[in-house]
């Protein structure tokens, strides 16, 4: 479990979707979610499930990895669906029963609403399936880059990012250290009133608390005695570089948005 | 190479000094033992060294350079330091992210920062890890990498502030072996903060702080001498020097007071060939 926390949901391998430079990959998101919004017939909504489902089939990541990945808004979607399709009165009526008329508009309504959920969450999910959290990371800091100019602290954000990454299986241990050595001492926080609980939970986080701060102590400490004096005059080990698959890939994806344009109306 | 100069440190005003008028010399090469009980001023002193605290009166000097404002960046490229918790001095999210750390610190060319990784990863036997979380390293992998952080910088002096305190005994071996490796090889100068007398007796020299003073200066045989007397200042003398003291109480006569297991045994087993 530890394991999988540091590397995220990251699935291994060697596709085209992994070869991507990460940055490429979050700039697809932020255009898709704008081309997600534009979409307004069904051809266009058609060509972006096309976007969405080769982008999976390229990736070659097994499809029930992304079904977990959807697992949790899977209600959202069906209920925003359930939502406008009772709601909406635009249009002919299609079907009726008990009393409850669903209208043309209100099924295009629906539908669209759920579809936009549905491809965003495929998509965004397809990036953190095979993209490392580092690289991600890496990638945020290099798109941010100009932010700097207003003095914003990029490289204090990314140093931040990659050492909360580097941290999280600890503190999980230390939280599992813990609880059990209150559960010796005789707690219990998963009886009782919801009231109760998380006055039980105290005693779990207060002393992960104070071991966080010794720990930021200690890693503060030795990341002065290692030299580090903020950003100035730092090289970097981990570089990002457009590679072959970059280029045609900003073609195609030039291609598939000139053709969503004309499509949509 | 390494000076302590009438140094007198207190972490706030109005409290007790916790190093109170220290003269040192370590000279290059040399394997140095900070001895002392908890509170005794071992690990401030080592802290010292490469400018993280700066000394209330009197001066640090590393290769007759005082430790100031203006050098100590310049000063800690030679003096790395390896801390007691393995999980907290470990900053990248990889071994090679981490030992890559101090190198992107001190702007080392890309280029010359793979090489050096390489290389520190193999002086300290953990370049079959380099991609490998820190949580799937035991402790004393651990600590081999934060001593290849180190390395990867080429310093002069390396300063292990109880490196193997928090470790099991085979970690503790381990960490052990390469600090001896890397002394005899590459000739580095090592300053050992400990309370550990087994450790101690690997070292050259040996500096025993006693709240806040030096107690004793010498070698580790001169030290064991004082047997028993030891646990006045807080140190617990080694089963070598127990047996030897026994001995020496039931008048079995050795000539010269073992510090090492191996020495303790040939002396005993020579015993009976020379009675």
């Amino acid at each position: 479990m530890n394991q999988s926390l540091i590397i995220g949901q990251y699935v291994p391998g060697e596709s085209v979707v992994h070869k991507i430079d990460p940055r490429l990959k979050l700039i697809i998101i932020f255009i898709f979610v704008i081309a997600v919004f534009m979409a307004n017939n069904i051809w266009s909504y058609v060509s972006l499930y096309f976007f969405v489902f080769a982008s999976v089939a390229l990736s070659r990541i097994p499809v029930a990895y992304i079904f977990k990945g959807l697992k949790p808004v899977w209600w959202i979607i069906i209920i925003t669906f359930m939502f406008h399709l009772f709601i909406n009165s635009g249009g002919n009526v299609i079907v009726s029963f008990l009393g409850i008329n669903v209208y043309e508009q209100g099924v295009f309504q629906g539908a669209s609403i759920a579809t936009r959920f549905f491809l965003l969450i495929i998509l965004a999910t397809l990036l953190t399936l095979s993209t490392t959290p580092i690289a991600v990371t890496d990638a945020v800091e290099a798109l941010l880059k100009p932010l700097k100019k207003v003095r914003f602290p990029v490289h204090e954000i990314a140093l931040m990012m990659s050492i909360s990454l580097r941290f999280i299986p600890t503190f999980m241990q230390e939280m599992d250290k813990i609880s059990k050595a209150q559960a010796a001492r005789g707690l219990d926080y998963t009886k009782g009133k919801l009231k109760d609980r998380f006055k039980a939970l105290l005693p779990l986080l207060i002393p992960l608390l104070i071991s966080s701060f010794k720990r930021a102590e200690d890693l503060a400490l030795a990341m002065e005695a290692r030299g580090y004096q903020g950003e100035e005059g730092r090289t970097k080990l981990r570089q990002l570089s457009f590679s072959k698959i970059d280029y045609i890939v900003i073609i195609s994806l030039i291609v598939f948005l000139v053709s969503f344009y004309m499509i949509r109306v | 190479m390494i000076q302590f100069d009438q140094v007198s440190f207190q972490y706030k005003p109005n409290t007790p000094y916790v190093l109170n008028d220290i003269n040192l010399t370590v000279s290059e090469g040399e394997w140095v033992s900070i001895l002392g009980q908890n509170g005794s001023g071992k690990s401030t002193a080592a802290k010292l060294i490469n400018g993280l605290l700066r000394p209330i009166e009197g001066r640090v000097l590393i290769d007759d350079t005082e430790i100031t404002d203006e050098t100590v960046y310049q000063v800690r490229r030679h003096v790395g330091m390896v801390f007691q918790n393995p999980e907290n001095q470990f900053v990248g999210t990889t071994v090679l992210d981490d030992v890559a750390f101090g190198l992107e610190n001190i702007g080392v060319p890309r280029e010359e920062m793979i090489d050096r990784i390489d290389e520190s990863l193999k002086q300290v036997g953990m370049l079959d890890y380099k991609n490998h979380e820190p949580t799937r390293l035991s402790g004393g992998q651990k600590q081999r990498v934060a001593i290849a952080s180190v390395l990867a910088m080429k310093p002069k002096i390396i300063v292990f502030d109880e490196a193997t305190s928090m470790l099991d005994p085979v970690g503790k071996k381990e960490i052990i072996e390469t600090m001896q490796y890397l002394h005899k090889h590459y000739k580095l100068t090592v300053i050992m903060i400990t309370h550990d007398l087994n450790e101690a007796a690997y070292s050259d020299h040996v500096i025993t702080l006693h709240k806040g003073r030096v107690w004793l200066q010498g070698t580790p045989r001169n030290l064991f001498q004082y047997g028993e007397k030891l646990k006045e200042v807080g140190l617990e003398p080694t089963l070598v020097t127990k047996v030897y003291q026994s001995l020496k109480r039931e008048s079995f006569h050795i000539k010269e007071e073992p510090i090492h297991f191996k020495e303790l045994v040939d002396e005993l087993w020579t015993l009976y060939l020379k009675t």
